[in-house]
């Protein structure tokens, strides 16, 4: 997933498609007006004329997808990460979580530490126990 | 590599000197460096291969090609004026000295001194230039019914909205960056902080199993 930014500026992009696709499907389907009441209603056999229902339908569905693309555009700007948050802000707290990691890691270290000490007490224990029974046995087989 | 016509790979190979950055010619480089007299014992070719190990300078100009693309130097966002294009919404002060320097006179208001509310300015900012950008567009669809002798100006206004806000955008991203570092550092101090625990829960267990015995 692309960050929210990246996405913003692709539903811009989309949403200028679809200014293109809107004026494109005008542009190729509308019937005609007079622009007064003087003038005659013009016609043009070769112009493709879409029925005056499905042209409405069509333009309806179109501003619906344009309506959709905007509400979808503001809840992106809506959920732009760290917008009440200053840049000052932010360099403190990334100065201060930094802090924070060096001490982990130092925490980490030290139990890793306390982790191999404590293996190496019990691979001792171990071998002083295996050594003891061997001792026993040896005692037990002499006797 | 055998077939010439295949496409080996997308990005260009490396330059043909890298080869000289051996661990020898590094040490080579290094002590020629403060010793001038072990510089003129060199072999011409030796030489030759030790000019790579200096840094070439910084072109004059600020710029540089790559890609077919010219690039500054110093990497900033250009000013919507530097590009001809003029700036809708208004010029806040950055939030930060780092991500511009530039001091355009003060719009925030006065009720808002602060400057965290830089961003939500521009939130509203946003907005507002998205608005702007559907009414420009019903005015270009209404001036092509009327008369669409005229729309060049109306397109250009659209053109300068949309790029009013891809601007805006672009300038706001330094702070989402700032912001991903941060939960980035938070997630990794998360995963740290359970890697630490799981250690000394184990540890603990065994200690208390050992003091059982």
């Amino acid at each position: 997933m692309t960050d929210r930014l990246t996405q913003l500026q692709i539903c811009l992009d989309q949403m200028m498609e679809q200014f293109c696709g809107a004026v494109n499907y005008i542009d190729k389907n509308h019937g005609f007006e007079p622009s007064n009441e003087a003038e005659e209603h013009m016609s043009d056999p070769q112009a493709h004329i879409v029925d005056e229902k499905e042209f409405d339908k069509n333009i309806d569905e179109l501003t619906t997808d344009m309506i959709l693309k905007t509400r979808q555009i503001m809840a992106l700007i809506d959920s732009l990460p760290g917008v009440d948050v200053s840049a000052q802000e932010q360099l403190h707290r990334i100065d201060s979580l930094q802090k924070q990691l060096i001490k982990m890691e130092k925490d980490k270290i030290d139990a890793i530490k306390r982790k191999d000490r404590l293996l190496e007490k019990v691979r001792d224990l171990t071998k002083n126990f295996t050594v003891g029974i061997n001792d026993s046995k040896a005692e037990t087989n002499s006797a | 590599m055998s077939d010439k016509n295949e496409v080996s790979s997308l990005y260009p190979p490396p330059p043909p000197f890298v080869e000289l950055f051996t661990e020898e010619n590094l040490v080579l480089f290094e002590e020629c460096r403060a010793d001038t007299e072990k510089l003129a014992k060199l072999t011409d070719k030796q030489r030759e291969q030790l000019k790579y190990f200096t840094k070439p300078e910084l072109p004059k100009d600020g710029s540089y090609r790559v890609f077919g693309n010219v690039w500054n130097i110093k990497d900033e966002l250009p000013e919507l004026s530097q590009m001809g294009i003029e700036q809708l919404y208004k010029k806040h002060n950055a939030a930060s000295g780092t991500e511009d320097g530039t001091t355009s006179e003060a719009d925030i208001s006065p009720q808002d001194p602060q400057s965290g509310n830089n961003y939500e300015n521009r939130i509203q900012e946003l907005k507002k230039l998205l608005k702007s950008l559907l009414l420009n567009f019903l005015e270009l669809i209404g001036i092509l019914g009327v008369d669409s002798s005229i729309y060049e100006k109306k397109l250009d206004e659209i053109r300068v909205i949309a790029i009013n806000i891809h601007h805006l955008l672009n300038e706001y991203r330094p702070h989402q960056s700032r912001e991903s570092l941060i939960m980035l550092f938070e997630e990794q101090l998360e995963h740290k902080r359970k890697e630490t625990e799981h250690i000394n829960k184990i540890c603990d267990e065994v200690e208390s199993q050992l003091a059982e015995l």
